[in-house]
């Protein structure tokens, strides 16, 4: 459904009428198919992705508005789960542990330490029984734009 | 002349034609008022009376009145804990009394609004709702509340919102909660205190000063200017802003020192080319229309633009790029990196001033980070475990702005930000907070150079100065 902020309308008289598009309109037709090309190829990626490649289309068309309602409604078809091996609360939460016993967790060691961060999160991954992998996109696999 | 509070507002039973501030509701053939106008109304007929004084005649003469819009009930309160009030917390109160027990009073973050507000609660002795913008907050007045009174309650502090739908003689609530039920509970209190009172000004928002009959009212903030200017309504609401004290005023007295060191790092040669081809598409646009951008009007023409002209949907995009970039430059990392290397003892907060930085700062240097996404469980646990020392490094969004007690931190960075004053004293008021005497707190801000963001930054320092600079 279309949220208010997508919603289009006209006030005259007093009266407030809603403005449906034409969907026999070529141009709108073309968008719609745009988006659903978009949507496929965006199959199994992180939701974020999808939302900055429908924000690029919108970058120089004045319909934005229309772009973003039809890709509201198929992102209403859609299903985004979190995908991650472990509860990512529980990630986090052992890694800030961890961390915190090691910091300055830094980018630019000095000589002997710089292997900190890589170390913190391979040794949770291996207390959890994941891959490095799994840990690093799993930490914050619970927002919205890191599920697929 | 009967009084009856009616879904959030007043019907006036038999009004005599004369009656101030009310309408005539032809659907029930009487006389209605905003349920704010209660006390006024009281006044104009001669029936108000203080708690402690004489009632006043307005204009001579009384009217009779059956007050049936009353329905809360006197507390007697005393904080259980004696503590000698500051200077400046009594001559806040003392200034909130003389002008009728009305009216806003304006402290730094950390300089004790809560127990402000428990001395006005004793004073006034009424039922009394406190509405707060955030759960933690509202979560943060109900401990200080049960702490201070508990004892002398027949009842628990009630709650409403949060899951939680309690109505006691002492009641905590947010913004969201009170908006929505404000027009069934409005007769239930005789204090109305709102806190970080800036927010009340929204348009939604006011009807909660406006659908409460409550006589007192107090609105405490840190930070009391809007950029839009509605502090107006504010005032007729609550009253006016009746006590003042600015940061620096108690620096140095009650607050720890601090200084404010400001580093600046260079857009990479790829992030220049790239926010200089968006500031000049930007640029280009609004030089070739005429936008007076300095003036709201000019601004808002371009934004309404914007909406119809491909260019101007462009330039604005351009904008938003442009600044996304000085905001996030990645020397800014590196800039961090330094920092919390020298820093790695002490207690840091990092602020950002959107959720991707705050995130990607907390992946790459493992800090617990809270964001607005982040739910009120974990960011309860997060500051609970920084507040015992178990974390030492916090990296935060804009969710921490409001007052919430967060511990205290020695260090803060900024590390982006929007222009405002607001958000910049009640950031510094954060770290504000006296930790131990080893050293001043310090707060660096991270900026890049030859950027929008550099005019910014001296903007925010126009707002508030600190004891660095002298």
């Amino acid at each position: 459904m279309l949220t208010a902020d997508l919603a289009r309308s006209r006030t005259r008289d007093g009266e407030v009428r809603p403005l449906f598009i034409d969907i026999a309109d070529e141009q709108y037709r073309s968008t719609a198919a745009t988006l659903i090309e978009l949507f496929e190829s965006h199959l199994g990626e992180p939701k974020g992705e999808l939302e900055d490649a429908i924000n690029q289309l919108t970058v120089e068309n004045t319909d934005y508005k229309i772009v973003h309602g039809l890709a509201k409604l198929l992102k209403d078809e859609c299903e985004f789960e979190q995908q991650a091996a472990v509860d990512p609360h529980e990630i986090r939460q052992r890694l800030f542990e961890r961390a915190n016993e090691q910091y300055p967790i830094v980018r630019q060691p000095t000589l002997g330490e710089d292997t900190q961060k890589l170390e913190v999160y391979s040794a949770v991954a291996d207390e959890l029984g994941i891959s490095l992998e799994d840990c690093y996109r799993g930490m914050y696999a619970d927002l919205a734009e890191f599920r697929r | 002349m009967r009084l009856e509070f009616d879904d959030g507002t007043l019907l006036l039973h038999d009004a005599p034609e004369a009656i101030p501030v009310a309408e005539w509701d032809d659907r029930v053939g009487e006389y209605r008022a905003q349920a704010y106008r209660y006390r006024s109304i009281l006044e104009w007929a001669g029936q108000w009376s203080e708690t402690d004084g004489q009632a006043t005649l307005q204009d001579g003469y009384s009217h009779d009145v059956e007050d049936a819009a009353r329905n809360y009930p006197d507390v007697a309160l005393t904080p259980a804990l004696q503590i000698e009030p500051r200077d400046y917390q009594q001559a806040a109160l003392q200034a909130w009394r003389t002008h009728n027990r009305q009216g806003s009073v304006i402290l730094p973050t950390g300089s004790g609004k809560t127990f402000l507000g428990l001395q006005v609660i004793a004073d006034a002795g009424v039922s009394t709702l406190v509405v707060t913008p955030t759960i933690d907050l509202m979560n943060q007045w109900h401990a200080t509340l049960t702490n201070a009174f508990g004892d002398q309650l027949s009842e628990k502090v009630g709650v409403l919102g949060g899951g939680s739908h309690e109505i006691a003689a002492l009641t905590v609530t947010t913004y969201d909660s009170a908006y929505r039920y404000i027009d069934e509970y409005g007769d239930r209190f005789g204090l109305l205190i709102t806190d970080e009172t800036h927010h009340l000004a929204a348009e939604t928002y006011l009807q909660i000063p406006e659908m409460t009959i409550a006589p007192y009212r107090l609105g405490l903030t840190a930070t009391y200017e809007r950029a839009d200017g509605r502090q107006e309504l504010l005032e007729d609401r609550m009253g006016p802003v009746v006590y003042e004290e600015a940061v620096d005023d108690l620096a140095g007295e009650f607050l720890s020192e601090y200084e404010t060191i400001q580093m600046s790092v260079e857009l990479t040669s790829e992030e220049r080319a790239e926010y200089d081809d968006e500031y000049q598409l930007y640029r280009d646009y609004v030089d070739s229309h005429d936008f007076d951008l300095w003036k709201e009007q000019g601004y808002a023409e371009f934004l309404k633009r914007t909406s119809y002209d491909p260019q101007g949907r462009r330039a604005l995009i351009a904008k938003q790029r442009a600044e996304r970039i000085a905001r996030t430059a990645s020397k800014k990392l590196d800039t961090l990196d330094n920092l919390l290397k020298r820093h790695h003892d002490d207690r840091v907060i990092v602020f950002t001033a959107n959720n991707d930085f705050a995130y990607d700062i907390s992946r790459e240097f493992i800090l617990p980070c809270i964001t607005h996404q982040t739910d009120t469980d974990e960011r309860t646990e997060i500051l609970d475990r920084f507040r015992s020392g178990e974390y030492s490094m916090l990296a935060t969004s804009q969710v921490l702005d409001e007052g919430i007690d967060v511990p205290a931190a020695n260090v803060g960075v900024i590390l982006s930000g929007s222009a405002s004053k607001r958000q910049y004293a009640q950031r510094l008021g954060r770290i504000l907070r006296p930790t131990d005497d080893r050293q001043p707190a310090r707060l660096y801000e991270i900026i890049t150079t030859d950027t929008m963001e550099t005019y910014v930054s001296q903007r925010r320092r126009d707002g508030v100065s600190s004891s660095a600079d002298s």
